[in-house]
């Protein structure tokens, strides 16, 4: 009996867990804004709060 | 205010950012609105969600965003608003999420820091579209995701096949990876390949050609043919081909939901135009109410600088009214009790009262918001050029498929429809398919850079042949600001003039001040003493200055105080009026000393690029609201012909000329006013201008994000590239298709063939769109 019968399945099982987990995170609305995301990462952080300030 | 609050808080870099970005600089003038009514129990009930934790959210659409600049300074609202936990921008449907914490700062303080930075913030109220929306992208990259992992896991398995065709393989371990290769197309053509097969249904049914139709075919005998031929363990299987096929469309599919407009919604157009509240009179006193509380026959205050709120009769007050916004007029109108008013015009000089007699979409702006959504809805959608091209293909290939299957019988049946098989896979328009969606997605893209907003890729289309265009005259011809453009009289009077006018609270006494303060020098010496200031509605003011009595005004005011006008005056007067600019006479001590020609400025590029669009042979003509005198004017000095430009228009009237053309051709509105917001959605392709209203941009299919209008000859020019991009990409998969039938027919194709030819015409679509320079020459 060839490898290839348990190695195949397997492989497929795999390919199925991922394409679960994508669904999953697409039906928790992580895809629902795809044009806000890629701009969002180009601002720079805002400069950190010195320890004295106030709370604004 | 706005900028004082960025430098405040030393978001400075928001203008830089712009910068680097390319945005318009918006006016980021707020409404002033004090949004008292969001802190009230039942809006809280409606619009607010808290939590255990002590932290409240809710979701606002916002007016005015447009780019990223706008979500990086919406995002900073915590660090600017104390007592905001957060802020998410959603930049395409223009909605912000906020959390907050209730007990360090209320609802209104927040809407008012959107407010002076720019944004309006209007509760979400109608949210079943978007919903959809949602729902509709989620099914499509679902979809997409099934399709991929399909179409890679077949590829692996084919990469094995094609290697034992070559060195041989055991019979058995063969079947095992045609097998599972079935099993992952089995999966791939019934989940996310049925959409092609519904399409295809849908086609047939309605007898309109889609490009479903050749694709659904092609999967379908493949997919048939390959499962018989797996079941018997002899001839070619093409499962790799299939499923890798279902995944581009889909992704082709996929980048032309993405680029859809929005569809123009009514309750954002109502929120954006009338007011959120209004002060209604009840036995003598005044009480907030909130816009939707009002009925006819309330009686409501309008304080100088609101927009009224609904429809109404003047009971009380004598004051100006603009009515620009509905009416394209740039005059304002005087208004006295009797009068009657629309919602949506804004009062300017004196408080009102007013009765009402419609409210909400009763009133005439509420019937015009519905229009303007009856229009988007209703405008027949245009057949793609790859849908049409569709037709003609499915018949093609299944000609040359009973053909294949004919000719090849002398070398047996078997392989004659083992060939027609072949020839109706690799005959599948893969990158026909994908060559629009690609090439508008990427004009769009390279468009946006250059601020012409494009949300229909559909609308370049329609943009490539010549037709008609209908430009609005206020704010998008001229620049929609009251100037003054003509000066007869010594310079030395202006500062004496400019003292009374200053007083006032009319747009021509601003644009007088303006213009006496651009001319004259600093001023030194004692102030101006103004004594007896009288401002005379629809006519002028007059007062003494300094002891002088001076009268600034129109000929009738002059006319009524006994002022004489000399020749040269009368003179003056007439080519004042020949200009199509408003004549006010200033005199002092009862001599006439000075004339002034006021009036909207034409937009310095509007006549190059009106010729430009001439001369590529559009059709352009006038639409406007304001005096057929002045009109014709613009008309001429743009050098558009007189009886293509109409004025007087309402935007009923509008909305029927524009569906009158329709029937000729395909119409281009241009506008920028509420009052072309009907004719911009009815249009073919409706055009919105810098610095329009926020309801004209929901209209639109474009929106022109600098001033003036080379943007619209840069669009056209850009319309006209893409779509030869367009037919380049049809040129190149077509020929690939035809090498490829070509092949199929003579028996030289096999599977391996097949795989590597399909994602190749792919590929050379992508790079083509990707290639070109639609939008690239300018600027």
């Amino acid at each position: 009996m060839s490898v290839l019968y348990i190695a195949l399945p397997v492989a497929l099982l795999f390919a199925a867990g991922a394409v679960a987990t994508f669904l999953w995170s697409l039906n928790h609305g992580q895809y629902d804004d795809l044009d806000t995301p890629p701009v969002r990462m180009l601002f720079d952080d805002p400069p950190k709060k010195k320890p004295g300030d106030e709370e604004e | 205010m706005a900028y004082a609050l960025i430098r405040e808080h030393d978001l400075g870099d928001y203008y830089s950012l712009r910068e680097r970005i390319g945005a318009s600089a918006q006016s980021a003038a707020g409404h002033g609105g004090h949004y008292e009514e969001m802190d009230d129990a039942t809006f809280h009930e409606l619009y607010v969600t808290s939590n255990s934790s002590g932290v409240a959210s809710t979701e606002f659409y916002l007016e005015g965003v447009h780019c990223a600049a706008c979500v990086w300074l919406i995002e900073r609202l915590p660090q600017v608003v104390p007592g905001v936990v957060q802020a998410r921008v959603h930049l395409t449907n223009a909605t912000v999420q906020l959390t907050w914490q209730p007990q360090k700062i209320r609802l209104s303080q927040i809407a008012q820091a959107l407010d002076h930075l720019g944004y309006p913030p209007h509760p979400r109220t109608n949210d079943s579209q978007q919903q959809a929306r949602r729902r509709e992208n989620r099914r499509q990259l679902g979809r997409l995701a099934v399709a991929a992992a399909c179409a890679g896991n077949t590829m692996l398995i084919a990469i094995a096949l094609y290697a034992g065709m070559f060195s041989g393989m055991e019979v058995e371990h063969r079947n095992l990876f045609r097998w599972a290769s079935a099993a992952l197309a089995t999966v791939a053509i019934v989940w996310p390949g049925s959409v092609f097969f519904r399409g295809a249904w849908s086609a047939l049914r309605t007898r309109t050609p889609h490009m479903d139709l050749p694709v659904a075919l092609g999967l379908g005998v493949g997919y048939i043919a390959g499962v018989v031929n797996t079941i018997t363990g002899t001839g070619e299987v093409y499962f790799d081909s299939l499923s890798v096929l279902v995944f581009l469309l889909l992704v082709g599919r996929w980048v032309q939901f993405h680029q859809q407009q929005r569809a123009a919604d009514s309750v954002a157009i109502m929120h954006a135009i009338t007011p959120r509240t209004a002060r209604r009179v009840e036995n003598g006193q005044l009480h907030d109410v909130p816009i939707e509380a009002l009925r006819a026959g309330d009686t409501v205050a309008i304080r100088p600088g609101e927009t009224i709120p609904a429809d109404g009769i003047i009971l009380q007050g004598d004051s100006t009214v603009d009515q620009a916004l509905l009416t394209g007029e740039s005059t304002p109108i005087h208004a006295a009790p009797g009068d009657a008013l629309t919602a949506g015009a804004v009062n300017l000089s004196a408080p009102l009262r007013m009765q009402i007699e419609a409210a909400g979409y009763d009133s005439r702006i509420g019937k015009l918001a519905r229009m303007v959504e009856d229009a988007a809805l209703t405008k027949a959608p245009i057949v793609q050029m790859a849908n049409r091209v569709g037709g003609y293909f499915v018949v093609v290939v299944m000609l040359l498929a009973v053909g294949t299957a004919i000719f090849g019988a002398k070398d047996g049946l078997d392989t004659s429809l083992e060939r027609a098989v072949a020839l109706l896979i690799v005959a599948c328009p893969c990158a026909l398919a994908l060559a629009t969606p690609l090439a508008l997605a990427v004009a769009q893209g390279r468009a946006a850079r250059h601020s012409i907003v494009i949300k229909g890729g559909e609308a370049l289309e329609r943009l490539s042949k010549p037709g008609r265009i209908w430009l609005d005259k206020t704010g998008t011809l001229t620049e929609g600001q009251m100037n003054v453009r003509r000066w007869y009289g010594p310079e030395s009077i202006l500062p004496l003039v400019a003292a009374l006018e200053r007083e006032a609270s009319h747009p021509i006494a601003k644009a007088i001040v303006t213009f006496a303060e651009d001319a004259m020098e600093p001023p030194s010496g004692d102030p101006y003493v103004i004594e007896q200031f009288e401002q005379l509605q629809g006519a002028g003011v007059l007062g003494h200055v300094n002891g002088c009595e001076i009268v600034v005004g129109s000929p009738v005011l002059l006319h009524s105080r006994d002022v004489e006008l000399a020749a040269e005056d009368q003179q003056h007067l007439n080519t004042v009026i020949a200009e199509g600019l408003t004549p006010v006479f200033v005199s002092i001590d009862g001599e006439c000393v000075g004339l002034l020609g006021v009036g909207d400025q034409v937009r310095t590029d509007a006549e190059q690029a009106v010729r430009e669009l001439l001369a590529r042979g559009w059709r352009l003509g006038i639409l406007s609201g304001d005096h057929p005198e002045i009109v014709e004017h613009v008309a001429r000095r743009v050098g558009i012909a007189d009886d293509e430009a109409f004025g007087d228009v309402t935007p009923e009237q509008k909305l029927a000329i524009v569906k009158e053309s329709l029937q000729q051709g395909p119409v281009v509105m241009v506008g920028d006013g509420v009052n072309d917001t009907a004719a911009l959605a009815a249009a073919t392709v409706g055009v919105a201008v810098h610095g329009g209203a926020e309801v004209s941009l929901n209209a639109a299919s474009v929106y022109l994000g600098r001033e003036g209008l080379t943007p619209l000859v840069e669009l056209v020019d850009g319309a006209q590239a893409t779509v030869r991009v367009i037919h380049l990409n049809f040129a190149a998969s077509l020929s690939y298709n035809v090498v490829a039938v070509a092949l199929a027919a003579s028996g030289w194709i096999n599977p391996l063939v097949a795989a590597v030819l399909m994602p190749l015409s792919s590929l050379t679509v992508v790079g083509l769109s990707l290639g070109s320079r639609v939008f690239g020459e300018q600027q």
